[in-house]
């Protein structure tokens, strides 16, 4: 059975969500989503990182002989990684200056070159779009879930590229959602949580 | 010989996939470079004028001091830059540029001290490793960088008996009172002694 | 000396790679659920990072920088500098010695997705990357120095862990919290009992 374009999109933002259920891609996820505007800056570049190698990806899949397909799927994808730092750094020096290392490390981030091995290795251009469009948009979705709560939680306000957009008064929030264990904290509850709907919804 | 002829045909795939992959990003690079180092330039320009306005004189000039810099890392480990602050042609004062660690970070400041030993002004340029409402109260709290100005480099500035330190933040506090004591340290060894 | 020391406690504890900079958490959360394979994964990374930051270093140095092209063609080369490594060092060990790749070898191309070692060798070999107080020179030394301690850090943490996580898994947890949520959370308590190390030496 086939699936259809569509269903390639949708799967990846609930079901396959690349954080929460396929538990892939967590270290930048973790790492940059104290900050909402962060969050935004990191999953634009990986969704673009990971449409933009599966598009191409998918083009050539039929001339790449099967023994070095994992080499050049990985020279794609550093190169993509490549433009997206350069660009970064030309236009959003600040989003640049934030994400510092991990810029570099989305050549290395499991879901990229899982999708490209998994899904644009084997299908062709429009579903590969779709799946790459899906899963980063579930990936997105899922970095600003935990930095809405990070920022918000922990500093009392969302401050989003110079602009404030909400801000609680005569709230004092606990400082630690915003430091590195409060990460790992907010990740794991999320998770549980998340299962324990989809548990009910069975 | 069919087996070569194999081997050959994937190493040069991967070349021509490798090649093709440096020509786009070197490409890409000849157009990012030239942004990169004009916003480079201008955030460089704009430090300057920064460094100028903690002087509040018109019409100074900012002059990079590379001799006092290399001195002066001899004696303070984190000196980031030295600059002679001028009118008119007359020297008025330096800018030291220094870093000392705090509690998550460096903590730079750039420290402007006038010729007769006063200081003239501090701006603190990176906090950014200090916790957000603890340490960044340092620059967010009126009055505790006002603390230091006019006094004399020659005083001995310590936290907590010369100076009061933000409660809660007593290590980026210190950090402050580390840079402006080693700004001090350059100008009372170098920055005036050469002149 | 006492630099090359602080670089290593930088590295090894204060910063440390896993619990405070979220490096290399995919093998962590997977390996780190026995005892055994954590062993054998920090083995590999151990080995594997301090071959490529060597490598690396030498491409930098040599290859990249002279020739001007680093700048835009550093995560490419470093990549596969690290693909090709594991894949030698592989190679190598099955032939070499077969009890070592039977407790490291499967882990080996695991490794190449490891953020962790394209981020040792990043920091510590170009320019611009290097975010701790201390000063850094960029010398081959110093690097070595510096992925030793992230990779002994990595170590440390993840057996420590796989210690904890084998009696996690037979305490009452609610069900929805079995498995990844836990350890999480588990993870979340250790990375807040490394943030006491902050400031340690001033670092």
């Amino acid at each position: 059975m086939k699936r259809s374009v569509w269903r390639d999109f949708t799967i990846g933002i609930i079901e396959e969500n690349p954080l929460f259920s396929l538990v892939i891609g967590l270290c930048a996820a973790l790492a940059v989503s104290s900050k909402v505007e962060n969050a935004i800056f990191m999953g634009v570049a990986a969704s673009f990182v990971m449409v933009a190698s599966n598009i191409l990806i998918s083009l050539i899949r039929k001339i790449i002989p099967n023994q070095i397909r994992i080499p050049v799927f990985i020279v794609v994808i550093a190169s993509f990684v490549t433009i997206v730092d350069l660009s970064m750094k030309a236009f959003f020096p600040a989003g640049y200056e934030a994400l510092g290392v991990w810029i570099p490390l989305i050549v290395v981030n499991c879901m990229i070159l899982g999708r490209a091995e998994a899904f644009a290795s084997k299908n062709g251009v429009i579903r590969s779009i779709a799946d790459g469009l899906g899963k980063g948009l579930g990936y997105t979705l899922a970095l600003l879930v935990i930095a809405v709560i990070r920022e918000l939680g922990g500093t009392g306000q969302i401050v989003a590229f110079e602009n404030t957009i909400v801000s609680l008064k005569g709230f004092q929030p606990p400082q630690i959602l915003q430091s590195f264990p409060g990460a790992f904290f907010t990740f794991g509850i999320l998770m549980g949580l998340l299962r324990k709907l989809q548990r009910k919804g069975e | 010989m069919k087996k070569i002829l194999y081997f050959l045909r994937l190493s040069l795939t991967l070349m021509l996939v490798c090649g093709v992959s440096a020509g786009a990003l070197a490409a890409t690079y000849s157009i990012t470079q030239p942004i990169v180092k004009e916003r480079e330039d201008r955030e460089m320009r704009e430090k300057y004028e920064d460094l100028l306005k903690i002087f509040k004189v018109d019409g100074a000039m900012l002059e990079e001091s590379s001799e006092a810099l290399e001195k002066g890392k001899e004696v303070v480990e984190g000196l980031e830059a030295v600059f002679d602050v001028s009118k008119d042609g007359k020297k008025i004062g330096v800018v030291v540029m220094t870093g000392s660690s705090g509690y998550g970070g460096p903590v730079k400041a750039a420290v402007a001290i006038n010729n007769d030993g006063t200081i003239a002004g501090i701006k603190v340029l990176d906090i950014s490793g200090e916790t957000k409402g603890v340490g960044s109260r340092v620059i967010e709290e009126p009055g505790f960088i006002e603390q230091f100005t006019g006094k004399a480099v020659s005083d001995p500035l310590k936290i907590s008996t010369d100076i009061d330190a933000i409660s809660g933040a007593t290590i980026t506090s210190r950090a402050i009172a580390q840079d402006v004591g080693d700004a001090a340290k350059v100008f009372k060894e170098f920055a005036v002694s050469g002149k | 000396m006492q630099r090359l020391f602080l670089i290593f406690l930088a590295a090894f504890l204060i910063n440390n790679i896993l619990l405070i900079r979220f490096i290399g958490l995919c093998p962590f959360f997977g390996v780190s659920s026995r005892f055994e394979t954590s062993v054998g994964m920090s083995m590999a990374v151990v080995f594997v990072m301090t071959l490529a930051t060597l490598v690396c270093w030498g491409v930098w140095n040599f290859l990249l920088d002279p020739l001007g092209v680093g700048e835009f063609l550093y995560i490419p080369a470093f990549i596969l500098v690290i693909a090709s490594l594991v894949q030698f060092v592989e190679m190598v060990i099955r032939k070499v010695s077969p009890t070592l790749f039977k407790a490291m070898g499967i882990f080996l191309p695991l490794i190449t997705t490891n953020c962790a070692v394209l981020a040792a060798a990043t920091e510590s070999v170009k320019p611009g990357f290097w975010k701790l107080s201390l000063e850094y020179n960029y010398g081959l030394g110093e690097a070595l120095i510096y992925t030793i301690g992230i990779a002994l850090g990595f170590s440390m943490v993840i057996i420590m862990f796989a210690a904890m996580r084998e009696r996690i898994e037979i305490a009452p947890i609610p069900r929805s919290f079995k498995g990844f949520p836990i350890a999480f959370i588990a993870a979340g308590l250790s990375s807040l009992a490394f943030l006491g190390f902050k400031g340690l030496f001033g670092i």
